[in-house]
């Protein structure tokens, strides 16, 4: 395939960069951002793949030259680009097609009255990147967002903030779900209408779910389901093979010859036999697999998400076309680390995704010696991060708090471990900061049925 | 008014101090004393001092089949089926809970509830409460769920229990270990008493009555091999013989006939007197007529029709087993209507001493009574918890005497000349349809 890009200024006057094939537009260096304002693909033939790892290159959120530009394809490639297709603003036949120009125009407008980001700010963090979405949103006047439920998408729904995310980590979406609630209590967001309730996986909130049979007793799926006979004249109730003579149904305990169904015998219900463990069992048992994190569930156990329609209002839109909307808790927020008041509106962050039988669990530490200083502790706390993955780290005072989730019943070898853990964890930070200590001052745990805000108070009480 | 019962007062005294003989007795109470003492009372009484007297010589045979019975360990299978049965299976699987023997498994056969049936035996099952759920959606009748159950049964023996009984905690080994103590029997039956005894004076008389028909009556008929009903509230029975015999026909009074099936096949049938069930019994008049119709039916339908090769000369002849059809017809049936013209020959023939004959012959009947009560409390297990019954002696003329009677009598007329039981709404019509026309 070749690859080749060109710029042409149309009639007028916006500058747009033709790409055929694969380009890599942020590593070509005789082309800035400055140099075109909008994009257009030529079908070359290339593939889906190929079609999404470019679109990937020009990515109006992770392209720094790209940055919210207007991207659009030609109209033969509208079938390879599958679930790109809300990141591309629209199809022309060819590359000075004036419907084209005129979609172009009311975009480029729109992005004159937003606040950009600084360039080098290109996803940040995930705050950053979720601001980003909104202001595409709104620049495209896609105030909107309506939901659908799609298999496409391991969500299981399409939705503007994870349309173009194959791979979205499960706290990203946690993070994302909270954005979310904070844009409705802000009102810069309010929902439009009940769309439905799907359920996902409690572990990596994906909804490819397959949803099996099991036998009830040793969960296998090799399962042999029959129908049962009762023959009215004697009374016999058996299996519909244990009928079976000659291609005829003969009864196994009169011989008798069953002719009619109603009159002679009926089927009152099937029985499963489990071929694994040949346990016998009139009703299966569910089980849930996650084609994505490969772990198997009850459907009990699943999550349950209603899906909304949403719909930014005219103060979200303000707020949101600035660089001062405060949808997150923090800008602070990097690699789990925020400030005490963030630290604490992320704990019920957590409290979102939780799953059954798992409660919060919160650490603190004390950071005491006469070399202790911010930038000291902030290495400190970086430390421990990479060392516990924990959930979440703050710092306030002389005290480092981690908070993390974990099942409400531990078993005590899981606590002896957790204890040698820290005990092996305080020696390395003790050899490794001199005039530093770090001691493990206590604990706090969450009850299983308190509700987030007591726990919370009972956190503020803590410090 | 009041000269009316002087009179009766004067007749009774005058028939106790000038009137009394031995004839004269005889004569008016020839029912009493020919037909009923020496079988439901001498009979039982003699044979009660006899099991008494080699109660240590069976106890330990007993113990030796109860070794025997716990080196095999042997998998059982409890089967319960039945219809909007639910309330009721959990004080059974608790009850279960208790048993001194423990290997067993629970499948309960759920014949086209209507009610939260499914809901909580699934719960149950979920919960492994219970080993196997069954269901049959449409309802095929107790003989075709009872079978159902024993085609996915496990266990070496099975044991057929009302989903309203609960059991004894020994209750399950008692009546396992008749199986040990002599090989040639195939099945045991168990001893069923009354729970709510004290619910009404109808139950109170059932209470009495179970006493004396089953856990007396049955023993003696037991050492005497004529033991011939098996009871469907608890009954145990070899599984491979079971399936050997077409396991239950339709019924009403399946417990009855699958026991002649067992005895003409030739193996022996037991009763564990020790082996206690405890299950409700109708609370109403109506409601134990209405059951009790049912049961005496079935003496006409299995006993009379359909086991009656057992009462003629045939290749496989027993003299035990036409004994003890030839004794239940008799005395169950035969004697019933003889003693409806006996009562109207009293009537025709004595119009002016009615109610002298009628209270003399109460106060006989209670004598019996007290005889019989001994017997029980030689027997029973609990004779000290059942004293308690012992006023109830004073109706038992009429519960046993009149009422059963009376409701037999009906039963086996409507069974004889009209085949009601085939119109029976304890079976489903489908079945009993087919049953009436293959004459089964």
């Amino acid at each position: 395939m070749n690859s080749s890009y060109s710029i042409k200024t149309n009639s007028q006057g916006r500058k747009v960069l033709i790409v055929k094939g694969i380009v890599p537009i942020d590593q070509l260096k005789e082309v800035t951002e400055d140099d075109f304002d909008m994009i257009y693909v030529e079908d070359t033939g290339q593939s889906h793949y190929e079609l999404s790892y470019q679109l990937q290159n020009m990515s109006p959120f992770h392209s720094l030259k790209c940055h919210l530009k207007p991207c659009f394809l030609a109209s033969t490639l509208k079938n390879r680009i599958l679930n790109l297709a809300p990141i591309v603003d629209g199809f022309a036949d060819k590359a000075d097609d004036k419907a084209m120009y005129e979609r172009a125009n009311e975009i480029i407008d729109s992005l004159a009255l937003i606040d950009t980001f600084d360039i080098s700010e290109v996803k940040r963090n995930n705050y950053i990147y979720f601001l980003k979405l909104c202001k595409y949103a709104i620049s495209r006047g896609m105030h909107t967002f309506t939901i659908s439920l799609e298999e496409a998408y391991a969500q299981g729904h399409t939705s503007l903030f994870i349309a173009e995310q194959k791979n979205f980590s499960s706290n990203m979406k946690d993070e994302f779900i909270y954005y979310n609630h904070v844009m409705l209590e802000l009102g810069y967001a309010k929902r439009k209408e009940f769309l439905e309730r799907i359920h996902v996986c409690p572990h990596c909130k994906e909804s490819h779910l397959f949803y099996m049979e099991a036998c009830p007793k040793c969960d296998s799926s090799l399962l042999k389901e029959e129908p049962v006979l009762h023959h009215f004249r004697c009374a016999n109730i058996s299996p519909e093979s244990s009928y079976a003579y000659d291609g005829d149904l003969r009864c196994p305990k009169c011989h008798q010859f069953l002719r009619h169904i109603g009159v002679d015998y009926d089927r009152p219900s099937n029985v499963y036999t489990c071929r694994e463990c040949n346990h016998t069992f009139l009703h299966t048992r569910m089980k849930v697999y996650c084609s994505s994190c490969k772990k198997t569930f009850r459907p009990s156990d699943l999550l349950a998400i209603d899906i909304y329609n949403y719909e930014f209002t005219s103060e979200g839109i303000l707020a949101l076309s600035s660089n001062d909307a405060m949808v997150a808790v923090s800008k602070d927020i990097w690699a789990g680390y925020s400030n005490f008041e963030s630290f604490l509106s992320q704990i019920r962050l957590f409290s979102y995704s939780r799953i059954k039988n798992e409660v919060i669990y919160i650490n603190r530490f004390k950071v005491d010696g006469p070399h202790v200083n911010n930038e000291i502790v902030m290495r400190i706390v970086s430390d421990l991060q990479k060392r516990y993955h924990y959930n979440n780290i703050s710092y306030k005072g002389k005290y480092i708090f981690m908070a993390t989730k974990a099942p409400s019943d531990m078993s005590d070898a899981l606590w002896k471990q957790m204890e040698e853990e820290h005990e092996e964890t305080l020696k390395i930070i003790d050899l490794k900061y001199t005039g530093i200590t770090l001691v493990e001052q206590d604990y706090l745990q969450q009850d299983e049925n308190e509700k987030i805000d007591t726990f919370i108070k009972r956190i503020s009480k803590f410090n | 008014m009041l000269d009316f019962f002087y009179d009766i007062i004067d007749g009774v005294i005058a028939c106790f101090t000038r009137n009394l003989s031995w004839n004269a007795l005889l004569h008016t109470y020839w029912f009493l004393f020919i037909i009923e003492f020496p079988r439901y009372y001498f009979l039982e009484l003699v044979i009660a001092i006899w099991y008494k007297i080699t109660y240590q010589q069976r106890k330990k045979a007993m113990e030796v089949a109860k070794m025997k019975l716990y080196i095999e360990n042997p998998l059982i299978t409890i089967l319960a089926p039945g219809k909007n049965e639910g309330k009721h299976i959990y004080k059974l699987v608790k009850s279960l809970n208790e048993q001194t023997y423990r290997n067993y498994e629970i499948i309960i056969v759920d014949d086209g509830s209507d009610d939260a049936t499914p809901m909580i035996c699934r719960d149950l099952e979920k919960a492994g409460l219970i080993d196997l759920y069954l269901r049959s959606d449409i309802r095929g009748g107790k003989a075709s769920a009872a079978n159902y159950g024993v085609h996915y049964a496990k266990g070496k023996y099975i044991i057929h229990l009302d989903a309203d009984s609960s059991l004894d905690r020994d209750a399950i080994e008692k009546i396992l270990i008749p199986f040990y103590y002599d090989p040639k029997i195939k099945a045991v039956g168990g001893t069923v008493k009354v729970r709510n005894a004290e619910d009404s004076l109808c139950t109170s008389m059932q209470a009495l009555e179970y006493l004396k028909t089953i856990q007396v009556g049955r023993m003696v008929t037991n050492e005497l091999g004529i033991y011939h009903i098996i009871s469907g509230a608890f009954g145990a029975f070899e599984k491979e013989k079971l399936i050997q015999i077409g396991m239950w026909d339709i019924g009403p009074g399946l417990d009855g006939d699958i026991t002649q099936k067992i005895r003409k096949s030739g193996d022996k049938v037991y009763f564990a007197e020790d082996a206690i069930c405890m299950t409700n019994v109708p609370t109403t008049w109506h409601a134990l007529f209405k059951q009790r119709q049912r049961w005496s039916k079935s003496l006409i339908r299995f006993r009379l029709r359909k086991h009656f090769d057992i009462l003629m000369p045939h290749k496989h002849f027993s003299i035990l087993n036409w004994i003890s059809n030839m004794e239940n017809l008799l005395y169950d049936c035969f004697f019933n209507f003889m003693w409806f013209f006996y009562i109207l020959t009293l009537i025709f023939m004595h119009t002016d001493r009615l109610m002298e004959i009628f209270i003399v012959g109460w106060m006989i009947r209670y004598c019996f009574s007290v005889v019989a009560f001994g017997v029980i409390m030689m027997i029973s297990e609990r004779a000290s918890e059942e004293k308690k019954l012992v006023p109830y002696l004073f109706f038992s003329t009429f519960y046993t005497g009149y009422f059963l009677r009376i409701t037999r009598l009906l039963a086996h007329t409507k069974e004889l000349f009209f085949f009601s039981s085939y119109k029976d709404p304890w079976n489903p019509k489908k079945t009993s349809d087919l049953a009436q026309i293959e004459g089964i």
